[in-house]
């Protein structure tokens, strides 16, 4: 540690703000991914671990993540849940990580950079359905 | 690399780790290491939580889940279920006492609902050894914005406008102090932070050094910048060695990022603190003697015609100010006067802190509004009597503040409401007492504390202690005399208005506000040599119900000087000439036979 | 003068010195205040609690121990209001538990019209004005003596209460002691201060053999004031 300005002062509090989203519930974006025993067996925690890679990767940790108990569509898990402040949930089943990247480049990392992006939300709309829940 | 999706907020104050928190630790940290969540969930150590009574507290985020009372036996369960298969495990979470439901987030616990958190910000948030946590929440910020947009008067006016008043007992207006400091004449000048907190039962002060110290570093750097101080002290009592160690690390990580030291955040200014530790006596606390003692002389209070303000320490122009109004001045610096007054009373602005203990259902640290009445932190917050038991009494303001009666329930709480009572705001201890409480033994309790810790260096407050003493012990032993409680009352007067410190002007305390609101008790102790509460041992006797008792012979088994006799089938029966009085039948008896009178 | 001002005894107008104690200026004036921990020699102690009296100041009364309080410009005092004697009262009467049977309190309580009675007596002639602790330390300048203990087993004593070994046996704590608690004696050439356990060889006069003072204490001075080795060979008649 060495002396720090004003300046550098703020520039931490951004920093741990950002890095402690998850502890303070102010993040981005929340996902959840429903990981009941079922879940676990058709390959959550996989995909988990690819979201989890992703953040790091991108330093996105205004993206807090949660793990759920399963909700009952056993057939459909792995499932994930996309919830943005003031916006619907938006639901993905039957992930993987390679999906599970996708939607995370597609909600976090291009949208948020504003790319103009082509049929926007591409392939993963095969695996969306609305919220019901 | 994987991202961390969890923190694990683990309770770090004296309270959790006396129940066993950081065993807690370890076994929770093997156990993530085992299930390969050791990156993903990351464990912090918080400062506490005021929820003592329930340690060790886990609260797991972003779930924002409070577990309580956690066992190393629950924690492979809690990893397995709550982190891996996100299955809240709800026998560990707290339940409602009276409808006995599961509540599983903090904010729905009735305890902390009704709090306003502006002291205590950073509770359970922060791991209190890292100053990037701290200014991760607007740390340090109100310090860059005084130094760099305010004069000196400008933060004193501002201090002023907030309506500030100590919270180490007295009330005292903050600004007022800091000016005469300000404006008096002196080559040095010192600011201290009191941190002694003698009251027993009372840690609000250890919390916030413990869980937060950057909070009370920061006001005192604002506060020697506006008064032109250039030393600052924390004066920490003896037995607080983790508040100490907190206070260190962060004096000296404060000190590196140049916050602290020559030339702060490169305005020119230079300060810099150091720790003292107590001399382990109650009256330390006491401005004058405190300072004493900082000297390294004997913690005596001195003749009171000398300001601290003017000659404090070394004869210097010293402030001195206690942990919780401290830190408070950043709030005021960061969100203005206006902010800060927009709660309270007009007499008494912002919130206080108070260590709720006694016979409450929820007992701990509580953060609440001046103005709040004691019958909202009694029933609301501390979620009503134990037991369905009756309200009695609420003891406010440490061993020399008074007892309030259930007619008072509904006063606001705040400086001047509590003096007018007969007690005090002190530093904001208050224990609640129930109908089993005599109020005659509670202030003889108090007495007996204060006689030894009176500095006896006056005559009113030493002498008076000692027969307050003589005259409570005799009426709770049945010896009581007419004419004792006008002998009391006029004891009690002569040390309000004789005495050299506030110790010996409020040691009447106990005694007269029991006097005003109880006298029938003391008249029954005297006259009737009763015990209303069934409480003191020489006014009470033990005896069993025959119709009543089913002969089990619980009572025979646990009575230590064995004068229970009774046979199977055949009532039980004590022998009152040789029965101690120790209540052990009392509390096992099935069918509450045993009767006190 | 810049620093003389103007303040009301029981009525009457006074100019003092600023900051003289009140006690003072009322003794000037022949104003009976009692005190028990007072000594013209000594700074001010103000814990005996006797010398009370009932100030005024800008419409706030208060009461003072009149030994410190200083005089300020347009102080009203009072030494004799209801308060200030109800107050003294009960402390006369507090010290009378504690020494019953000391002539200087017993006597101190009639002159008030203080009885005695009611409280619990403690019969401790000790009523810790800290005098001899003060002496000591102010004048003498040895130090050998504090307080031990708090609250009602405060007593003034050595360190750990051992044989004081700074102790020059001067007597001056048994001279200020104004209830006689502290005993000295001076036999067959040795001075003995039972409190603090000292006995300490008395110097004899070479020519008359008449025993001066304690030889510690001779040394004492003589070192301090830069005397001459010999300067207490003879006693002062002898010389
Ligand atoms: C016997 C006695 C004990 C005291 N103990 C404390 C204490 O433990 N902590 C504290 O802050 N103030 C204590 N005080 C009050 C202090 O003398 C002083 O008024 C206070 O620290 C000033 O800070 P404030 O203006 O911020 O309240 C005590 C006072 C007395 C008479
Ligand atoms: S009031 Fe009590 S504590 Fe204060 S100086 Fe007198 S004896 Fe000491
Ligand atoms: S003479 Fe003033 S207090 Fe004792």
């Amino acid at each position: 540690m060495s002396p720090i300005s004003a300046d550098q002062l703020r520039k931490i509090k951004l920093k741990i703000q950002n890095e402690n989203a998850l502890r303070y519930g102010v993040g981005r974006a929340k996902v959840t991914v429903h990981m009941g025993t079922c879940g676990i067996a058709s390959g959550a925690r996989d995909v988990l671990e690819s979201l989890l890679v992703d953040i790091a990767q991108y330093k996105a940790t205004d993206v807090i993540v949660a793990v759920d108990d399963c909700v009952g569509l056993c057939e459909r898990e792995p499932l994930v849940t996309i919830l943005k402040p003031g916006q619907k949930p938006i639901e993905y089943e039957k992930m993987n990580p390679d999906k599970m990247r996708h939607v995370f480049k597609e909600h976090f990392i291009v949208t948020e950079i504003q790319e103009p992006v082509e049929g926007e939300s591409g392939q993963s709309n095969e695996g969306k359905r609305s919220q019901s829940n | 690399m994987k991202a961390v999706r969890s923190h694990l907020l683990l309770c770090g104050g004296t309270g959790c780790r006396a129940s066993g928190g950081m065993t807690l630790k370890d076994i929770l940290e093997a156990e993530l290491e085992k299930r390969g969540l050791s990156d993903e969930m990351k464990i912090v150590v918080t400062g506490c939580n005021g929820f003592c009574a329930l340690g060790p507290i886990l609260v797991v985020q972003p779930d924002d889940v409070i577990y309580v009372s956690l066992k190393p036996k629950d924690i492979p369960e809690l990893v397995s279920e709550h982190f891996i298969k996100g299955r809240i495990v709800k026998r560990l979470l707290y339940k409602h006492p009276v409808t006995k439901q599961e509540i599983p987030t903090m904010q729905q616990i009735p305890f902390f609902a009704q709090q306003e958190l502006r002291v205590l910000r950073n509770r359970g948030l922060i791991d209190p050894e890292k100053i990037d946590e701290y200014i991760g929440r607007d740390g340090y910020s109100a310090l860059a914005k005084a130094l760099a947009e305010m004069t000196p008067d400008q933060i004193i006016d501002e201090v002023e406008k907030s309506g500030l008043r100590g919270r180490g007992g007295g009330g005292f207006l903050t600004a007022r102090k800091w000016r005469t400091t300000r404006s008096a004449p002196g080559a040095v000048r010192y600011v201290i932070c009191n941190g002694d907190e003698g009251d027993p039962g009372a840690f609000m002060d250890r919390s916030v050094m413990e869980g937060d110290p950057h909070s009370v570093i920061e006001g005192m750097i604002i506060g020697a910048y506006a008064i032109g101080a250039s030393k600052g002290y924390i004066y920490v009592r003896m037995e607080y060695p983790l508040a100490v160690k907190n206070l260190a690390k962060a004096l000296t990580d404060a000190r590196a990022y140049g916050l602290l030291g020559d030339n702060i955040l490169g305005s020119g200014f230079s300060f810099d603190i150091e720790i003292n530790r107590g001399g382990g006596a109650f009256i330390c606390g006491e401005s004058s003697a405190l300072m004493q003692s900082i000297m390294g002389k004997a913690g005596e209070p001195r003749a009171k015609y000398i300001h601290t303000s003017e000659k404090g320490l070394w004869d210097m122009p010293t402030n001195l100010n206690n942990v919780e109004t401290w830190a408070n001045v950043p709030l005021i610096i960061n969100h203005g006067s206006a902010w800060f007054a927009s709660i309270g009373t007009k007499g008494s602005t912002g919130t206080k802190v108070f260590s709720l203990v006694g016979g409450v259902n929820n007992v701990g640290l509580v953060e609440v509004p001046m103005g709040i009445t004691l019958r909202e932190i009694i029933y609301d917050i501390g979620g009503g009597i134990k037991d369905d038991k009756k309200f009695k009494a609420v003891q406010t303001g440490g061993p020399s503040g008074g007892c309030i009666p259930a007619e008072h329930l509904d006063t606001p709480v705040d400086f001047d409401e509590l003096t007018k009572l007969g007690s005090m705001m002190g530093s904001g201890g208050m224990i609640v007492m129930d109908e089993d409480t005599c109020m005659v033994d509670v202030a003889r309790y108090f007495i007996n504390f204060l006689v030894d810790e009176s500095c006896g260096k006056c005559t009113p407050c030493r002498e008076g202690l000692r027969h307050f003493l003589t005259i409570l012990t005799r009426i709770t032993e049945g010896q009581g005399q007419e004419g004792d409680v006008e002998l009391l009352e006029e004891i009690g007067d002569g040390m309000i208005w004789g005495s050299l410190c506030a110790l010996g002007g409020s040691a009447p305390n106990p005694v007269m506000s029991t006097i005003k609101y109880f006298r029938d008790e003391y008249d029954a102790h005297i006259r009737d040599k009763k015990c209303p509460a069934r409480v003191c041992t020489k006014l009470i006797t033990f005896s069993i119900d025959p119709e009543t008792c089913i002969a089990c012979g619980k009572c025979k088994k646990v009575c230590p000087v064995n004068c229970i006799t009774g046979a199977k089938k055949v009532p039980h029966v004590i022998d009152e000439s040789i029965c101690i009085r120790c209540r052990a039948c009392y509390e096992v008896c099935p069918t509450d036979a045993v009767k006190i009178r | 003068m810049d620093d003389m001002v103007t303040i009301t005894l029981n009525g009457t107008e006074i100019k003092a010195q600023k900051g003289t104690p009140l006690l003072s200026i009322a003794r000037e004036k022949n104003v009976y205040i009692p005190t028990l921990c007072h000594n013209d020699a000594l700074v001010p102690y103000g814990v005996c609690r006797m010398c009370l009296v009932e100030i005024e100041k800008g419409g706030r009364k208060r009461i003072v121990t009149s030994c410190n309080y200083p005089a300020e410009e347009g102080l009203a005092v009072k030494t004799d209001t209801e308060r200030v004697v109800k107050t003294r009262s009960i402390v006369m009467e507090l010290l009378l538990a504690r020494a019953p049977e000391n002539k200087m309190i017993v006597d101190l309580a009639a002159r008030l019209g203080v009885k005695g009675g009611r409280l619990t007596e403690v019969n401790d002639d000790c009523i810790l004005c800290g005098m001899c602790v003060r002496v000591c330390d102010e004048v003498v300048g040895v130090s050998a003596l504090g307080f031990f203990s708090r609250g009602t087993s405060r007593m003034p004593t050595t360190p750990f209460a051992e044989p004081s070994e700074t102790c020059i046996g001067c007597g001056s704590c048994v001279y200020v002691c104004p209830t006689g608690y502290i005993k000295m004696e001076d036999k067959d050439g040795t001075r003995y201060i039972h409190n603090w356990k000292v006995a300490l060889k008395m110097a004899t006069c070479k020519k008359c053999g008449m025993y001066i003072a304690p030889q510690r204490q001779l040394d004492y001075i003589r070192k301090t004031a830069d005397l001459p080795e010999d300067f207490y060979d003879l006693c002062f008649s002898c010389r």
